[in-house]
C-alpha cells in the first residue's frame, strides 16, 4: 500500500489537502506526520551531536529549525536525507522515520530517499553546466533520456521556482552567469525535477540581498502546497514569516516545537525566550 | 620600543628600503633564470642556422705509417671532401675514394704484389684534379703538404633547419642527416604512453582520491606514489628493461614470435620478449609518469569544492555519478596540466630509452609509416607500429652529438630545435583543451 502511495506520488503530486495546516498542533494524532524521528542521537565519532530529538514535521507544511550557531539544527536538517553519511565516522541512533518508514535500514537505498528528499544548500550549487543541463541532471541520471520529457520537466521546474521568465530564452548559457538569487533559484528548481516529496532547505537565503531573500520566500510560500518543507534559518523573522511550526534547538537538544506564532509570541521555554528576544545567542 | 616619534619614523624608512631590496632580489632571481634559458635557446639556434663546414678542399697533408708494412697507410687529415683518386699505373685500374670513406682520415691500399706506382688525385666535385702526385712503394711522401687550394663552400647555408632535415632518414653525411625515424618514433612512443598513463594514472588518483577509506596502507601507498616521483630515469629505464625488453628472461634468447591474426585485420607479429620495440619504450615511459600523474590528478580532484558533489549526492545521484559528471569534468583542467607536465618530461627523456638499447639511428619509422599517405598505402602498418623498432628525438640527438664530424654538431642543434618544437606543439594543443574545458567551467 505505500508502495502504491509512494508510486502515485512520484507521477503527480497529489492536490494539497485544505484546511489541515492552520489550527493543528504538533502532537495532535489526527495527521500522520511526514517525517519523524524518535529518540534520535546524532555523533561525529564519539562526539555527541544531537540528543534524543524527538520531532514530527508535518506533510505540506513548513517547518523552520532556529537556534545559535552550532546547536545542530543543519546536522539534524542533513541526517533526514542522510547527507551526513557522506561524512566518515558518522553515527545515527533512534529512528528517523519517513512515511512511518525507517530511514536509516540497511535495505533502504541511499539514492532513492535522496530522489524522495530533495535539498538546497546554504551556498547556492549550480553545475557548471547550462542551465538545462542543471535541472535535467536529475531526472537524467535517473534514466530520463527522452528529450520532450525533460524539456517538460525543466520548464515545469523552472516555473515552480519563478525562473523560467528570465531564463526562458538562454537556457543553453552557463548557470555560473546568474545572479546569486537566480543560482539559489535555481537550485531549488533543480530539487524539484525529481519530483521530491520532502524540501530540505539549509539556511537558503541567507546569502542573499533583501530583494532576492523576498522572492525565495514567495516562492516557498508557494511550494509549500504541494512539498513538505524543513528549512534551517538564522533569521528569525524568515522563521516567522514563513513557516507554520518552528523548532528551537540548542546545544544538541531541541529545546522547543511549536506553532511558529505561539512560539514567537508566548513561548513556553527560557531559552526559547531568551533566543528570540536577543538576550541570548 | 615606540610606535610614533622619530624612532617609528627612521624604522619606518628602513621597513620601505627592506621591501624595495626584496623586491630587487626577486627581480634579479627572475632576469637570471630568464637569461639563462634565452642563453640556453640563442646557443641552439645559432647552433642550428650556422653554416657549416662545406666540402671543397682544406689544407691536406699525406702523411706514411711507414715503410716496412706491405700496406700503405696513409694519413690525410683535414680533409672536409673531395675526392682521392688512386690510379694504378698499369693498368689504368682506378679505386676512388670518396669523402666518406676517408671520413676516418686514413686511406689504406694493398700494393705489395706488383709494386704499383699510384697517382694520387686530389680534386674537388666539378673541378679540375688540383694535385698529382706520383706515389710509389720506397718513394712515399714522408710528410706531404698540399696547400689550400679551394676556399671550401659552406654547407646549408641557410641553417640545417630544412624540410629535407624534418623528411628524411639519418645519413652518414651530415648534410644529407634527417630526423624523420626519430620524429616518428617520438610520436607513436608519446601517443602509446599518454593511452596507457591517462586511463591508468586518472583512475588510481579516483580510486585513492574518491573510494579509498583513509588507512594506513592508503597513507604508506600515497607516500610510495610521491616518493616514486622522486625516483631517476634511468632506474625506470632498468626496471623498462628487465620487464618490458627482456620479460626476466623467461624467453629464449632466440626471439619467439607471437603471431596475432584478427579477423579480418592483417596479422601482428609480437616479438616475445618484447626487446626494442615501440611498445617496450611506451610501457616504461608510462611507469616513469605515472606518479606524477596520479599525485596531480588526486591534486585536481581535491580542489573541486565539496559542495559540487554534496550537490550531486542531494538530486540522488550515485557515487559513481557524481565522480563522472560532476567531480571529473570540473577536474578536468588541473588533470590535464599533470599529464601535459609529465608527458613533456617524458618526451625528453634519453636515459631510460638508452638503458633500454633503442638503435640510435635507423633508416625507417615504425611501422614503416614515414608520411601521412603511407596510412592511406598500407594501414595495417598502423598496427605493426606499435611492435616494431624505433629510435626516438633524444636518443638520435645523443648519438649526432657523439659523431666526431663537426658538421654534426649543427644536426644535433637542429634535432634539438625539433624535439622543442614537438614539446611546444604538444603544450599548447594541450592548453588549448584545458581552455575549451574552463570556458565550460567557471566557478
Amino acid at each position: 500500500m505505500a508502495l502504491v502511495k509512494r508510486f502515485t506520488q512520484f507521477v503527480e503530486p497529489p492536490p494539497s489537502k485544505p484546511g489541515v495546516a492552520e489550527g493543528a498542533s504538533a502532537n495532535e494524532p489526527t495527521q500522520v506526520p511526514k517525517i519523524e524521528t524518535r529518540k534520535m542521537s546524532f555523533f561525529y565519532g564519539t562526539k555527541q551531536a544531537l540528543h534524543d530529538i524527538n520531532l514530527q514535521i508535518r506533510d505540506r507544511a513548513v517547518t523552520a529549525l532556529i537556534g545559535p550557531s552550532g546547536c545542530g539544527k543543519s546536522t539534524y536538517l542533513r541526517s533526514l536525507n542522510r547527507m551526513n553519511d557522506i561524512i566518515e565516522g558518522t553515527r545515527v541512533t533512534g529512528d528517523v522515520l519517513l512515511d512511518g518508514e525507517e530511514i536509516y535500514d540497511r535495505e533502504v537505498d541511499v539514492v532513492s530517499l535522496r530522489k524522495r528528499v530533495g535539498m538546497v544548500f546554504q551556498k547556492s550549487t549550480p553545475f557548471p553546466k547550462s542551465i538545462f543541463d542543471n535541472i535535467a541532471f536529475g531526472p537524467r541520471i535517473a534514466g530520463l533520456t527522452k528529450k520532450s520529457e525533460l524539456q517538460e520537466i525543466v520548464e515545469r521546474c523552472l516555473n515552480q521556482s519563478a525562473l523560467w521568465n528570465e531564463v526562458k530564452d538562454r537556457l543553453k548559457d552557463s548557470a555560473m552567469a546568474l545572479s546569486g538569487g537566480q543560482q539559489q533559484r535555481l537550485c531549488i528548481a533543480r530539487a524539484l525535477a525529481t519530483n521530491p516529496e520532502v524540501l530540505l532547505m539549509d539556511e537558503p537565503a541567507s546569502a542573499l540581498d533583501p530583494a532576492s531573500t523576498a522572492r525565495i520566500e514567495d516562492l516557498i510560500f508557494e511550494l509549500k502546497q504541494k512539498y513538505t518543507i524543513v528549512i534551517v534559518t538564522h533569521n528569525m523573522q524568515q522563521a516567522a514569516r514563513i513557516s507554520e511550526m518552528t523548532a528551537f534547538f540548542c546545544v544538541g537538544r531541541l529545546v522547543e516545537i511549536g506553532q511558529t506564532k505561539q512560539l514567537f509570541t508566548n513561548p513556553t521555554q527560557k531559552e526559547t525566550e531568551d533566543y528570540i528576544t536577543g538576550r541570548f545567542g | 620600543m615606540s610606535l610614533h616619534g622619530e624612532v617609528y619614523e627612521r624604522r619606518l624608512i628602513w621597513r620601505h628600503r627592506l621591501g624595495q631590496c626584496f623586491e630587487w632580489m626577486c627581480r634579479l632571481a627572475t632576469m637570471t633564470a630568464l637569461g639563462m634559458l634565452v642563453v640556453l635557446l640563442g646557443s641552439v639556434v645559432v647552433t642550428a642556422f650556422t653554416p657549416g663546414r662545406g666540402k671543397g678542399l682544406a689544407a691536406v697533408s699525406l702523411t706514411t705509417t711507414g715503410q716496412s708494412s706491405p700496406e700503405e697507410m696513409f694519413k690525410v687529415s683535414n680533409i672536409m671532401g673531395g675526392h682521392f683518386e688512386l690510379k694504378e699505373k698499369p693498368d689504368a685500374r682506378i679505386s676512388e675514394f670518396s669523402a666518406q670513406q676517408i671520413r676516418d682520415n686514413q686511406v689504406m691500399f694493398n700494393h705489395d704484389r706488383a709494386a704499383p706506382v699510384f697517382d694520387l688525385k686530389i680534386t674537388s666535385p666539378g673541378r679540375e684534379p688540383v694535385t698529382v702526385i706520383d706515389v710509389r712503394p720506397g718513394n712515399m711522401p714522408k710528410d706531404l703538404s698540399v696547400p689550400d687550394v679551394h676556399p671550401p663552400t659552406p654547407a646549408k647555408p641557410h641553417g640545417w633547419l630544412t624540410l629535407g632535415f624534418l623528411t628524411s632518414f639519418n645519413s652518414y653525411e651530415p648534410t644529407e642527416a634527417g630526423i624523420l625515424a626519430g620524429l616518428w618514433g617520438s610520436v607513436w612512443l608519446i601517443s602509446l604512453t599518454a593511452l596507457m598513463v591517462i586511463p591508468l594514472g586518472v583512475g588510481a588518483a579516483i580510486y585513492l582520491e574518491e573510494y579509498a577509506k583513509p588507512t594506513r596502507l592508503t597513507k604508506l601507498i600515497q607516500l610510495n606514489i610521491a616518493n616514486l616521483a622522486g625516483v631517476p630515469s634511468i632506474v625506470y629505464g632498468i626496471l623498462g628493461f628487465t620487464v618490458f625488453s627482456r620479460m626476466f628472461g623467461l624467453f629464449d634468447s632466440q626471439k619467439t614470435v607471437l603471431s596475432v591474426s584478427l579477423l579480418i585485420l592483417p596479422s601482428i607479429d609480437i616479438p616475445l620478449p618484447f626487446g626494442k620495440i615501440v611498445l617496450t619504450g611506451a610501457c616504461t615511459l608510462a611507469l616513469l609518469s605515472l606518479p606524477v600523474v596520479i599525485i596531480s590528478a588526486q591534486e585536481a580532484l581535491r580542489s573541486v569544492p565539496a559542495s559540487l558533489r554534496h550537490a550531486a549526492y542531494a538530486i540522488g545521484a550515485t557515487k559513481w555519478q557524481t565522480i563522472w559528471h560532476q567531480v571529473l569534468p570540473a577536474a578536468l583542467p588541473g588533470i590535464l596540466t599533470g599529464v601535459i607536465l609529465s608527458l613533456s618530461r617524458a618526451i625528453g627523456e634519453a636515459a631510460p630509452l638508452t638503458v633500454l638499447g633503442i638503435a640510435a639511428q635507423l633508416s625507417y619509422a615504425p611501422g614503416r609509416i614515414s608520411k601521412i599517405s603511407d596510412i592511406v598505402q598500407h594501414p595495417e602498418g598502423l598496427l605493426k607500429a606499435p611492435f616494431d623498432t624505433f629510435t626516438a628525438l633524444p636518443i638520435q640527438i645523443y648519438s649526432w652529438i657523439n659523431e666526431s664530424s663537426p658538421n654534426f654538431q649543427h644536426v644535433a642543434a637542429a634535432g634539438i630545435l625539433v624535439l622543442l618544437a614537438t614539446l611546444l606543439t604538444m603544450n599548447s594543443i594541450a592548453i588549448f583543451i584545458r581552455q575549451h574545458f574552463q570556458q565550460k567551467i567557471r566557478w
